[in-house]
Order: C-alpha cells, then sequence, then structure tokens
C-alpha cells in the first residue's frame, strides 16, 4: 500500500504588481501584505526572477472567523525579464508590505579590436 | 535601437498556475508553480482593501491590507455600532518620459465600513499597523446581566378571577 503524505491545504497567492519601463530599466512594486524581509525569498535563476513571500498565520489563539476576504496564504510569482535587463543588479527593497525591484538595462558592451 | 516587445517578454511563469501542495511546507518555492501544474487564483482585491473579521467572547479583531500605506495615512473612526476605515492610496505609475506600465494594483480614494452585533467600547479600541496590515481591536461591552426576580406568594387582597375561564385549546372557540 501507498502512503499518501496529507499536506495542509494552503492557499497561494498571486500578487499584484505595478511595473514602470524607466528609462535606466523596469521597476516593480509589488504588494506584499503581512510579509517581513525575513519571510521573503527573492532568488534570480538566470533571466527568471521569483518572489516567494510567506505569510504567518496572523490571527491570535482563541478567536473566530466571521469572515475572511484575504485568507493567510504565500505570495508566490514568477517573472521571465528579457536580456535587457541586467539581473544581477537589482536593487530590492521591502517597506510596508511593498517590494520595490529596480532593474537595470544592461549597459551596452563596447569590444575593444586589436589591431596586429 | 528603442525597447521593443517589452509586454510579450515581461510575463509570469506563475500567473496561470497555482500549487497549494508543497507552499510553504519547507520554505522553498514551489515548484508546481514554476512548472505550471496548477489552476490560477488570482487575489479578488478590486478597488477596496480586503479585510478579515475575528471575534473572541471578549473583543473583536479586524485585519486590513493597506500594503504601502503608512499609519498617518488611515483615518479610523469608530462608534460604539461600528467602525469607518479610510483614506486615499496615491501611487504614481510612472511620468512622461516612462515607456510600458503595468498597472494591477488598486489605488485612489478607499473606505470600508463594517457594523457589529455587539456594542463596542469605544474608548477602549487599540490599532496597529505593520507590514502592510492595519489590526484593530474592539473590546465588546459586555451584555447587561438579567436581573432574576423573586415570585412571591399572593396576597390576601388578590383580586378574584371574574366569570368562568375559558379554554381555547377545545376548538369550540367562545
Amino acid at each position: 500500500m501507498y502512503e499518501v503524505q496529507r499536506v495542509p491545504r494552503r492557499p497561494l497567492h498571486v500578487p499584484a504588481t505595478d511595473a514602470v519601463e524607466k528609462p535606466w530599466g523596469l521597476e516593480l512594486s509589488i504588494d506584499l501584505p503581512g510579509v517581513t524581509s525575513q519571510t521573503l525569498d527573492l532568488s534570480i535563476e538566470g533571466q527568471v526572477l521569483k518572489i516567494h513571500g510567506r505569510v504567518a498565520n496572523r490571527y491570535p489563539k482563541g478567536m473566530r472567523v466571521l469572515h475572511e476576504e484575504a485568507p493567510a496564504g504565500d505570495f508566490v510569482r514568477a517573472l521571465i525579464l528579457t536580456d535587457e535587463f541586467d539581473t544581477s543588479a537589482i536593487e530590492a527593497s521591502l517597506d510596508d508590505g511593498v517590494l520595490t525591484l529596480r532593474i537595470p538595462k544592461r549597459l551596452p558592451r563596447k569590444v575593444e579590436v586589436r589591431a596586429n | 535601437m528603442r525597447f521593443v516587445g517589452l509586454r510579450q517578454t515581461w510575463r509570469g511563469v506563475g500567473e496561470m498556475v497555482e500549487a497549494r501542495r508543497n507552499a510553504g511546507r519547507d520554505g522553498r518555492f514551489p515548484e508546481e508553480f514554476a512548472a505550471g501544474l496548477d489552476t490560477p487564483r488570482p487575489r479578488m482585491t478590486g478597488r477596496r482593501p480586503l479585510l478579515n473579521l475575528l471575534e473572541s467572547p471578549t473583543e473583536y479583531l479586524v485585519v486590513v491590507e493597506l500594503p504601502g500605506i503608512s499609519r498617518e495615512e488611515v483615518l479610523l473612526d469608530v462608534t460604539a455600532e461600528g467602525l469607518t476605515v479610510a483614506g486615499n492610496r496615491n501611487l504614481p505609475l510612472g511620468g512622461a518620459e516612462d515607456g510600458f506600465r503595468r498597472e494591477e494594483r488598486w489605488r485612489g480614494e478607499w473606505h470600508r465600513r463594517l457594523y457589529f452585533p455587539h456594542k463596542i467600547d469605544a474608548d477602549r479600541v487599540t490599532a496597529q499597523m505593520a507590514d502592510g496590515l492595519l489590526r484593530i481591536w474592539l473590546p465588546k461591552i459586555p451584555a447587561a446581566k438579567a436581573r432574576r426576580v423573586r415570585i412571591e406568594a399572593p396576597k390576601s387582597d388578590w383580586p378574584e378571577a371574574s366569570g368562568p375561564m375559558t379554554d381555547s385549546r377545545d376548538g369550540k372557540g367562545e
């Protein structure tokens, strides 16, 4: 017999994200209410940017839920950036539950041609 | 050359998918999510902040999601019947010199109003704001306790019933 491991269902949410293309690059503002810098995982693999914000259960013990519009759950979003963006130079800051990412555009690299 | 086609290249792997199974289990980014194996769950925010309402025997707790809003920008009014929380979320979205922009977050004037079945002790209401969450604790006023009335024996000058008593349950009426 197989033993099926049950993991408690926990909703995942796609965080609302604003994006603006600035002259220097891309500016993203991502709503992550309840996420702190300790519970935010931001990873970059190549041109894929992964955002995983874990939200602790925000209810004190002994309280009964009467009405729930925002069930506690983690925020997850993955973004693919074009090669124009330099993912090695991302600036990130998290204030009041909003993650701001500044992703600069790659500067064109001039190749020196040596004369033999 | 001008930057072309950002809309097509800036896209979310995870927007089409949701993975509940592995989320939060070990803190890793859920692989199903990136692989696109599950169904989506966008946040139904609309144009107003989401809130949760909780109750204990002695108090209510209201949790409002207000990311990016400082506590000075929130107006909270409490009466014995309920509360109103309001503000204006001004989010600039680029200027004239900027290119592509995408708007998903809610913005503008907002308010939420709640009425409670219990009376609220408005003088003892407290509120805190942290990490984009506003928490409001509203103590209930305890319901008036009933006073038990002792039933006394009839006094000697109790008025006599006049006329025969009728029983309306026999179906004949009066």
